[in-house]
């Protein structure tokens, strides 16, 4: 069947990869270590129930991000329906034998859908849509052996979403999200001389920042006994706790 | 390019060394420079389980991994699972347009080998896109090695539209006028591997009687051995491993030097742990030893011995492609592997188990793999039904079944061109099936 050629990856990208994949060598690049909380801090800006940030966390676009994935997962969990049924429903035909993509490319295109005209181009629902996949990606390799995870078959994706809980699922598309805004911000923001310093920052906001403002986010809804699949929507309620939380951060 | 095997394995101890000293991140940063010389090496399986041992112990690999991943286990027939990955991973590099474009040249890649000949446009343009983007990039880039890179990524780009129309459009013409589009683009970053791969292909389309205006068995043998010397001359094996199968497809008709030439191939697959490529090498070899046999060479040769080591090459080349159900090649192997097991069988009289393997053989013929109705897929389908059907006429109270097998299968007969056979015909049928009319 003939030789199966592939593309090279650039040296240029290699080396951005190698600087980026650990922490020791991070620590190298003067700066971004020390500083990325605070440029986080500053792209969210101060908040406020009727802050841009906190409008498009809250957004109805994020809501129906946490509500697909929650509510596949509660189909699954207790619904009457066969799970390739529900699978069937999502869009994911029984001839599929490994559903992630193509759950994803339905989950995106019902977003879309079910978004009027206006929310679509906003930045929440680019968030969202940049979220879904990062997030099924992210249940996949929590819940099943990480080298497996890429490869999941339909067995395996269902059993994923039956055992993931309605919080780690409201948590995994919530971290993205909020990743995905930052990012946006900061793009929108830099000078293209920032290109590869920006890349490194907004790894490190992710994995840094991100996973505390999203605790705080937890941390509050678990307080006031709101269920996961409710806190986008409570979130303008919050805002004086978070900008409480995030002011340390800022310049 | 590294290529130097023991530069290679020096890595391999070393990533080795930090995951058992608990240093997991710089065992990755080994793996990430090992990940492409050890897949130019063609060690498929040994990147295979050093990529999954790293994703299981490193979180946060960068997309690269993934892709490599994916490369070694379409390298392992195992394309779906590649697919899967591919597409995964293609989410998580959408403001990267090269590792988009290095995506869209995989995803054609599987696509290929799983057989979906429908989506050929799609893949034609995943590859255009992939072009536009490495040419875009080019001029972006200061690094001289960078636009090296992008320029034989174009050139990897053009070769992918010639596989497509090589082998799901079955436009030699066109897939030729591509071949030499991608020799050139190979040529100016002196790539010999890129420029012997483009010779491998022309040659294997002179190579193929399908290709009849093209049909050139001197000049196939001509292209095929000069490619086969540059890729032995830079220890590029992948290549020379499938050179090696198209001459010994090519010199069936001389069983001495096409045994020679497989088992050549079964060392080398062997070397490098290719276990689909080995059961591939075994049903030639079984083939070739049965026809020998049938003929009489050498003249003192021990026909039921050759017979007991032909069945057991097959048995075992049946046991391993069973297991890549989603590789169109090696679904095809397996139906020639029934076929041949019917033929040894009937050769010993045992006309039932012969049947049972020609039934075997076209129960998987009938896949939806197949469904791409290539000629040559329904040759092999036919010539499958017709030897069983022909062994069916010679059992009694078959009629009802016959007549159900010929009936799922008219349009096969339509396709070819063959007259619906009457029983009195079905042997001149199978003698015209063989002789690939």
């Amino acid at each position: 069947m003939g030789s199966q050629r592939v593309a090279k990856i650039s040296s240029g990208r290699s080396r951005i990869i190698r600087m980026s994949m650990s922490a020791v060598r991070l620590t190298d690049v003067p700066g971004i270590l020390d500083v990325s909380p605070r440029v986080a801090a500053n792209a969210i800006g101060p908040i406020s129930k009727s802050s841009a940030f906190i409008q498009c966390l809250s957004s109805a676009s994020t809501q129906a991000g946490v509500d697909a994935l929650i509510g596949f997962a509660e189909q699954l969990k207790f619904g009457d329906k066969p799970a390739d049924e529900v699978l069937q429903d999502h869009g994911v035909d029984k001839s599929i034998r490994r559903p992630a993509a193509k759950f994803i490319e339905m989950a995106i295109e019902k977003l879309r859908e079910d978004l009027a005209a206006q929310s679509r181009s906003t930045e929440s629902a680019i968030a969202v849509e940049d979220a879904l996949p990062k997030s099924v990606i992210d249940l996949l390799r929590v819940y099943l052996p990480k080298a497996e995870a890429m490869t999941a078959d339909r067995t395996q994706f269902i059993e994923v979403f039956r055992k993931a809980d309605a919080r780690k699922i409201e948590n995994t598309v919530m971290h993205h999200v909020i990743s995905s805004l930052i990012d946006r911000i900061l793009d929108a923001a830099r000078g293209d001389e920032l290109g590869r310093k920006a890349a490194k920052a907004k790894r490190k906001i992710s994995e840094d920042f991100v996973p505390k403002f999203n605790k705080k986010i937890d941390q509050l809804a678990r307080e006031k006994g709101i269920p996961p699949s409710q806190v986008p929507k409570h979130i303008p309620e919050w805002a004086d706790e978070l900008e409480s939380f995030i002011s340390k951060y800022r310049d | 390019m590294m290529r130097n095997s023991q530069t290679v394995n020096n890595l391999i101890e070393a990533q080795f060394h930090y995951f058992e000293s608990g240093s997991p991140e710089k065992a990755a940063t080994i793996v990430g420079r090992l990940m492409e010389p050890l897949y130019n090496l063609g060690r498929y399986p040994e990147l295979l389980g050093i990529l999954r041992n790293t994703i299981e112990k490193v979180d946060d690999l960068d997309s690269r991994f993934y892709i490599y991943q994916a490369r070694a286990l379409m390298a392992l027939g195992r394309a779906d699972e590649a697919l899967a990955i591919l597409q995964l991973v293609h989410f998580e590099v959408e403001d990267d347009p090269e590792l988009q474009a290095a995506i869209l040249v995989d995803k054609g890649g599987a696509l290929r080998r799983m057989g979906e000949f429908w989506r050929a446009d799609e893949i034609i343009k995943d590859y255009e896109e992939a072009y536009r983007i490495y040419s875009e990039l080019s001029p972006l880039t200061e690094s001289e090695a960078d636009k090296k890179i992008f320029l034989e990524n174009t050139a990897t780009c053009l070769f992918g539209e010639g596989t497509v129309y090589q082998y799901f459009l079955d436009e030699p013409g066109k897939a030729i006028e591509k071949y030499y589009q991608a020799q050139e683009a190979f040529g100016q970053v002196q790539s010999p591997d890129g420029i012997a791969d483009c010779t491998k292909q022309i040659g294997e389309i002179y190579a193929n009687r399908r290709f009849s205006t093209f049909y050139d068995r001197d000049k196939a043998e001509i292209l095929l051995k000069r490619a086969l010397d540059v890729f032995e001359s830079i220890n590029y094996q992948k290549g020379v491993l499938e050179t090696l199968y198209q001459l010994g497809r090519l010199r069936r008709d001389n069983q001495a030097q096409a045994r020679k030439l497989f088992e050549r191939y079964l060392e080398l697959a062997g070397q490098l742990g290719l276990i689909r490529e080995e059961a591939v090498a075994k049903r030639h070899l079984a083939e070739l030893r049965f026809q020998e046999a049938r003929q009489g060479e050498p003249a003192s040769v021990d026909v039921p011995e050759v017979y007991a080591n032909v069945t057991r090459l097959l048995n075992e080349a049946i046991t391993v492609l069973q297991l890549f159900e989603f590789d169109i090649w090696s679904r095809r192997v397996l139906v020639n592997c029934y076929y041949q097991m019917g033929l040894v069988l009937l050769a010993q009289d045992q006309n039932e188990t012969a049947l049972e393997n020609f039934k075997r053989g076209l129960q998987v013929s009938d896949e939806p793999v197949f469904e791409g109705r290539f000629l040559s897929d329904v040759r092999r389908r036919t010539l499958l039904l017709l030897s069983a059907i022909q062994l069916m006429l010679l059992m009694e109270d078959q009629l009802p079944a016959i007549e159900e097998l010929l009936a799922t299968h008219l349009a096969d007969f339509e396709l070819l061109g063959l007259p619906y056979p009457a029983p009195s015909q079905v042997r001149e049928v199978i003698a015209r099936l063989k002789k690939g009319e």
